[in-house]
């Protein structure tokens, strides 16, 4: 059999879809697909839009806060060298770290000096290391 | 009547699912034989023609109109096929005593009945057995096809003397597979 009769039998064959219209609707399901996942994309994108310009605000706002603290701190540094030193009123004075006595008050739980017998300055010594407890 | 192509193409690039409908109605039998043809498989060519017509849809923006539409989607179904091509490489050849039947039926076959698919498909897998991809895809758009030059090299990019050339070699590799089917009835002429 010549190669050329073999190749006419084939191209005269016309290989046919079985089912035109079940392939049809699985290529239309497909392209809806597609479809859904690009709106989908949009809102995706609007998304992370929204999200990016919140956190660029969040980051103005901190800075702008950051900015404003700091020169106040920096104002009142100025202010504590170049006027007397601020009087805090009563009730409260800072005694020591950690610990403020009202006044009038003993100052029997100071940190400084553990005085009293050695039951009584262990107490002393863990009330003083950890005063809030 | 059938649907002015360009009407429906300006559609399609509106998103008509309506009108891309039509489209593939239009043009689904004729991707499916060109996809058989090169990939010798019914299931693999159903396959290539659905992500044909999906990437149709998605590429729809960049068709240039003054070109003809069926070369532009046969280009696609056509790279397409080729990736299937590599994929299924490694599947198990076609035994020489299926092919001998293959032929054997087809020879039987009246001219006017129906082959069947599966028939076409082992001898077209079993001829083109072997061959480097190029030429398996030149062969089937000229011989079979029967396709222009101009037509193959507009759909696979290759100029005139590599069409040539690679049909040359898929001609004398083809030549050989049939000689082996073939060999009690003697060597095998192209013409």
């Amino acid at each position: 059999m010549e190669l050329k009769e073999v190749i006419g039998r084939i191209r005269d064959h016309q290989p046919v879809l079985k089912e035109p219209e079940r392939v049809t609707e699985s290529i239309m399901k497909a392209i809806s697909k597609e479809s859904q996942r690009g709106k989908s994309g949009t809102l995706l994108f609007v998304q992370r839009l929204l999200a990016a310009a919140s956190l660029a605000l969040l980051l103005i706002f901190g800075s702008e806060q950051f900015v404003i603290v700091h020169k106040v701190s920096r104002l009142e540094t100025q202010l504590s060298k170049a006027g007397p030193a601020p009087h805090y009123p009563d009730p409260f004075t800072l005694v020591s770290a950690g610990m403020i006595t009202a006044p009038g008050t003993q100052r029997f739980f100071s940190a400084e000096k553990p005085r009293g017998p050695v039951f009584l300055r262990f107490i002393q010594k863990q009330l003083a290391s950890n005063p809030l407890k | 009547m059938p649907p002015d192509l360009n009407e429906l193409i300006m559609r399609i690039r509106e998103k008509d699912e309506a009108a891309f409908k039509t489209l593939v109605g239009m043009y689904i039998q004729p991707a499916y034989r060109l996809a058989f043809r090169i990939l010798g498989n019914e299931e693999e060519a159903e396959e290539t023609v659905q992500d044909t017509f999906v990437r149709v849809w998605q590429k729809i923006g960049s068709y240039d109109p003054s070109r003809e539409f069926p070369t532009w989607m046969n280009r696609i179904l056509v790279n397409l096929s080729l990736d299937r091509l590599e994929k299924i490489r490694r599947s198990p050849l076609v035994p020489i005593e299926q092919a001998k039947q293959a032929l054997a039926d087809l020879r039987s076959s009246n001219p006017g009945k129906q082959t069947e698919d599966r028939d076409i498909a082992v001898l077209i897998r079993y001829l083109a057995e072997g061959l480097p991809h190029t030429q398996r895809l030149v062969f089937i758009l000229r011989d079979i096809e029967g396709l222009s030059s101009g037509e193959v090299e507009a759909m696979t990019d290759l100029k005139e003397t590599s069409v040539k050339s690679n049909l040359y070699y898929a001609r004398r590799s083809i030549r050989e597979q049939l000689t082996r089917i073939t060999a009690k009835e003697g060597s095998v002429k192209w013409s």
